[in-house]
């Protein structure tokens, strides 16, 4: 026996269906294909073709006729159920509304979350060398324990490449304002500033990365220093082309930073909206000198920017962990000495790249964490279950109306798994109809999505395979959640009591019980939602009411794209020269931003430590505009030397000045170079980034360097939209006067500042969406349990009215018991939220405390809704005439 | 009857196969003879559905046989060209044969 056979699994499964006339030939070919397979590629490509092949073989000339009872049968009783199914949900429209409305909602957001993490998921899949892609990261010990970071130095790829084999290497450096200019042969050039897409990158990272070439080829493409690549709709915009003329693209010219001319070599498809490599204007390497001024030629192994990576593409054979370990030669024969003491090379493989915590930045801004992820996918798990949940609470409730159905087909000789599979494919009938209506809101819903987090998606069934597979596998996991409890309940019931419609509490409280439980669950569920979302908007609001430590109403920003100082001093004359601007300051950047110069600082308070500062050079006009409050000192005047600064209280603190009186006339050095500042001011600590991170050491110098933002003050008193408009064009005028080759862009200070939260608005906008579903579902499941009770109690009530109970009185002996059932749940929701919303708060250096309030709200939010469901069944059933109740008996 | 009288391409590759292979014609060997000759990977399962579909329409008829230890020891159906079969391979050839002299002459030089 020693000869192998073909997987029996599958051998089996064609045995079974396959037509007895047929089969022996068939089965014979097969296994004499499988034996020559073993002796060509071997046992397992064999077993795999077997496979394959029967599975091909499942087709209907082959498979056998349906005989005997097979035939007769289950067609017939299918259609029977299906028929008294439809009777069902037609006499009983009401409970059918509910049970469809409620997995209608559990499965649109089923779907919307299925989207959204399809998406998540699908990000740089479309890389060809997805799975042996990495990003070099470093990994520095400091003071303050590992850093991990993605800025790297330029001639890094290029020492990879030439000092091992195996492996291919690229720079790209991002460019986060290119500014592309167009001559029209005219002439006359027109002006582009794209603040995204812009990219160099050396010529291996067209052999590593993907792109489809519509016109040009890779090996040509960036061959040289002078050549760059559009995608399809750059090559539209620039040149006014059309999908037919693509070509004609070849060849142009484009202007980069006024400085250089380079032509267009090709032409490449745009990346997809997954992609964190949104690239759209790709120069070559070499060619970022004009863009970017620490450049120097790419030879600098001490320069660092975030903007530039490293990515390396591994050789299939090469194990990364192995790699990882030589780049350590790389570390001990470049690196400067100061920097290879600490430093260790990291490979972040591509799989990681869109989610991983620890260094969370692409060039496509956004990321997502598996943790988000999966938190996202929990809650769509909750919603579906409480969908189920209900569906179960609805059914059984109308277990009780269907016992005579039941008994009759019991005494017909119906078996207990007939009945449940009757019920089964009600279940199943019911499923598909919720499916079609959650199809029609969730498509809504993901054009809603989409429109928050700007993503490019739609709901699409007719060419998605894949949320085809979903849906079917959604429809049949809940047909099974949700039906096979009733259905065993239906099933079990003893068929001669069900006809005598005597089914009494006693055999029914056991799932009742039961029944309690999930709408405790399902409260619970709700209750955390509703805690979480209140919490969420809590803090969204201290974002934006926060005192800051500055004022930045009314504030116009605009960037400086020269740093020269008689142009400078012009522009601001001219802008102060307009009756509406009230005051002008050249800045590095506003108090608060996203981007920072920081280097270490020395001063002997803190020998040895390791410290840095945040340089911001500003003129003296700088403080008066954001209204900054003095604690110690003055601002500099503008004739004052250069070195003098005014630094924070933060930074005081730090220096260990218990008074900021104290620092004044201290001495910094800042950075490695010559820089020593003398302080002659103290000002109150304003927030220097988003209130996700904590406050910088400040240093606000009068250096007349890195200046790239004016900052602009409008008269907020009289601020009529004509007025601002016309100060707005006299800004852009004298703007231009003064920058004539550039593009002009304003922003608003507050509204800029704002934009640092935009990821936490959307989160909370979508998540209030799941919020409200929960409760519209949480509402059905608890008017389920009471239409449940309702029925149960019909004739006590009855009775209790009759002997005079008021309306008042009916109501309340349902309200009672759901006051107990909220109550539960709270006690689960609320330190199960709790612990969540705090790890959840504690990613922000500055949160809002968790206070009673929000838990308070929550319950009674809850048992608002409950009493309005609960109250409007019960009342019903108590105005209901007693005779109705009692006639039966 | 137009039905049955008209072949798809693989139908009549397949009928082709089984007219070459005269008396060694089954499932396997039909499909190596389409790797071999046409240089084309074929499942063996739409051959065999081919061929049974053929047989239907009475092209083809087949008779079991040939019983080795190899092959689990099963039998094989080997399958034989009918007259009918024949005749229709020799109309579809002369009617190509019709439409091409039909067409201008080819000159690939150009």
């Amino acid at each position: 026996m020693s000869t192998p056979r073909p997987p029996r699994l599958f051998a089996r499964f064609f045995q079974w269906y396959c037509n007895p006339r047929l089969q022996e030939a068939i089965l014979g070919d097969m296994e004499e294909q499988f034996e020559e397979d073993i002796e060509t590629h071997g046992l397992n490509k064999a077993r795999r073709r077997f496979a394959w092949t029967v599975i091909r073989f499942f087709r209907k000339d082959i498979i056998k006729p349906l005989s005997g009872t097979q035939k007769l049968n289950y067609y017939g009783m299918l259609k029977n159920y299906f028929i008294t199914s439809i009777r069902f949900i037609k006499r009983e429209k009401v409970f059918a509304l509910m049970n469809i409305s409620g997995l209608a909602l559990g499965i649109a957001c089923a779907i919307v979350i299925y989207k959204i993490l399809d998406h998540e998921y699908s990000y740089n899949k479309h890389q060809q060398h997805y799975a042996n892609l990495y990003r070099v990261l470093n990994e520095d010990i400091t003071t303050r324990g590992k850093l991990l970071y993605r800025a790297q130095t330029n001639p890094l790829a290029g020492a990879i490449r030439s000092d091992f084999t195996g492996v291919n290497a690229t720079m790209t450096f991002y460019d986060r304002d290119g500014l592309i200019g167009i001559p029209d042969g005219e002439g006359n050039i027109q002006r582009f500033q794209e603040n995204k897409g812009v990219v160099f990158v050396e010529p291996q990272f067209l052999e590593m990365f993907t792109l489809r070439f519509l016109v040009g080829d890779q090996k040509s493409a960036l061959s040289e220093q002078g050549k760059v690549i559009l995608t399809e709709s750059k090559a539209k915009k620039y040149f006014g082309l059309s999908s037919f003329n693509l070509h004609e693209a070849i060849g142009r010219e484009v202007i980069l930073e006024n400085e250089k001319t380079l032509y267009v070599s090709a032409v490449v498809e745009d990346e997809p909206n997954t992609s964190d490599f949104p690239f759209e204007v790709i120069f070559h390497h070499m060619d970022q000198d004009a863009a970017n001024p620490w450049f120097r030629n790419g030879q600098d192994w001490d320069e660092y920017n975030s903007a530039t990576n490293c990515y390396v593409l591994l050789d299939k054979g090469v194990n990364p962990n192995d790699f990882e370990k030589q780049l350590e030669t790389i570390v001990d024969k470049y690196l400067p000495k100061h920097a290879a003491e600490n430093r260790t090379y990291r490979l972040q493989p591509f799989s990681d790249l869109h989610y991983s915590g620890e260094v969370r930045s692409t060039y496509a801004g956004i990321t997502s964490t598996k943790n988000e992820l999966m938190i996202l996918g929990l809650v769509g798990l909750f919603l579906i279950i409480t969908a189920c949940i209900n569906f179960v609470n609805l059914s059984t409730a109308q277990a009780v109306k269907r016992s005579k159905e039941v008994g009759v087909r019991k005494t017909m000789g119906s078996s207990r798994s007939q009945l449940m599979i009757q019920f089964l494919c009600e279940t199943f009938l019911i499923t598909v109809l919720a499916t079609i209506c959650a199809l029609f809101l969730a498509s809504f819903l993901v054009g809603e999505v989409a429109d928050i987090f700007k993503y490019e998606m739609q709901l699409d069934i007719m060419s998605d395979v894949q949320i085809i597979y979903f849906l079917l596998s959604l429809i049949l996991g809940v047909t099974i959640v949700a039906g096979i409890y009733p259905s065993l309940i239906l099933a079990r019931m003893n068929p001669v009591l069900a006809i005598k419609n005597s089914l009494n509490v006693k055999q029914t409280s056991g799932f009742l019980s039961l029944r309690k439980g999930l709408v405790v669950l399902q409260f619970a569920i709700s209750q955390i939602l509703i805690i979480s979302i209140l919490i969420l908007k809590a803090q969204m609001d201290f974002f934006q009411t926060k005192d800051l430590g500055f004022n930045d109403e009314s504030i116009v920003v605009v960037d400086l794209p020269e740093n020269d100082s008689t142009r400078l001093s012009v522009l601001k004359s001219e802008l102060l020269s307009h009756s509406s601007v009230s005051k002008v300051s050249l800045s590095t950047s506003g108090p608060m931003a996203s981007w920072r110069s920081t280097n270490p600082i020395f001063h002997p308070n803190i020998e040895g430590q390791d410290v840095s500062g945040n340089l911001k050079n500003v003129d003296e006009d700088y403080f008066d505009l954001y209204e900054m409050e003095f604690l110690a000192g003055e601002p500099f005047k503008a004739t004052d030397p250069q070195n003098y600064v005014v630094i924070n209280r933060q930074m005081t603190k730090v220096l260990g000045f218990e008074d900021p009186h104290d620092a004044l006339g201290e001495r910094i050095k800042y950075g490695r170079g010559s820089l020593e500042m003398i302080v002659v001011g103290v000002v109150k600590d304003f927030h220097t980034a988003s209130l996700h991170a904590e406050i910088d050491n400040v240093f606000l110098a009068n250096y007349s360097w890195n200046i790239f933002q004016a900052n602009i003050k409008l008269h907020s008193s009289e601020n009529s939209f004509s007025e601002f408009k016309h100060a707005l064009n006299h800004i852009e005028e004298s703007w231009e006067a003064q920058f004539p080759e550039h593009v002009f862009d304003f922003d608003f200070y507050d509204e800029q500042l704002a934009a640092m939260y935009t990821l936490e608005l959307s989160v909370a906008k979508v998540f209030r969406i799941f919020v409200i579903i929960a409760i519209l579902i949480g509402a059905l499941g608890l008017y389920g349990l009471v239409s449940f009770i309702a029925n149960q109690k019909t004739k006590e009530i009855g009775i209790r009215k009759v002997m005079g109970a008021s309306e008042m009185a009916i109501w309340n002996i349902f309200s009672k018991e759901f006051v107990l059932l909220l109550t539960i749940a709270f006690f689960i929701s609320a330190p199960v939220s709790f612990y969540l919303m705090n790890a959840f708060l504690d990613t922000y250096a500055y949160r809002i405390t968790l206070g009673s309030k929000f838990f308070i709200a929550a319950i009674l939010l809850s048992m608002v809704i409950a009493f309005l469901t609960v109250g409007y069944k019960s009342l019903r059933v108590a105005r209901a005439n007693p005779i109705d109740a009692l006639k039966d008996e | 009857m137009g039905r049955t009288n008209f072949l798809g391409e693989f139908e009549e590759l397949i009928l082709t196969m089984v007219l070459i292979q005269e008396e060694d014609a089954y499932g396997n060997t039909i499909v190596k003879a389409i790797k071999e000759h046409q240089n084309r990977e074929v499942n063996l399962s739409s051959v065999h559905i081919t061929l049974y579909r053929l047989e239907e329409k009475g092209f083809l008829e087949s008779y079991m046989g040939g019983a080795t230890k190899a092959r689990g020891g099963r039998k094989k159906r080997y399958f034989k060209i009918t007259n009918a079969g024949k005749v229709l391979l020799q109309e579809m050839k002369d009617a190509r044969t019709n439409l091409w002299k039909l067409a201008p002459q080819l000159n690939f030089s150009s």
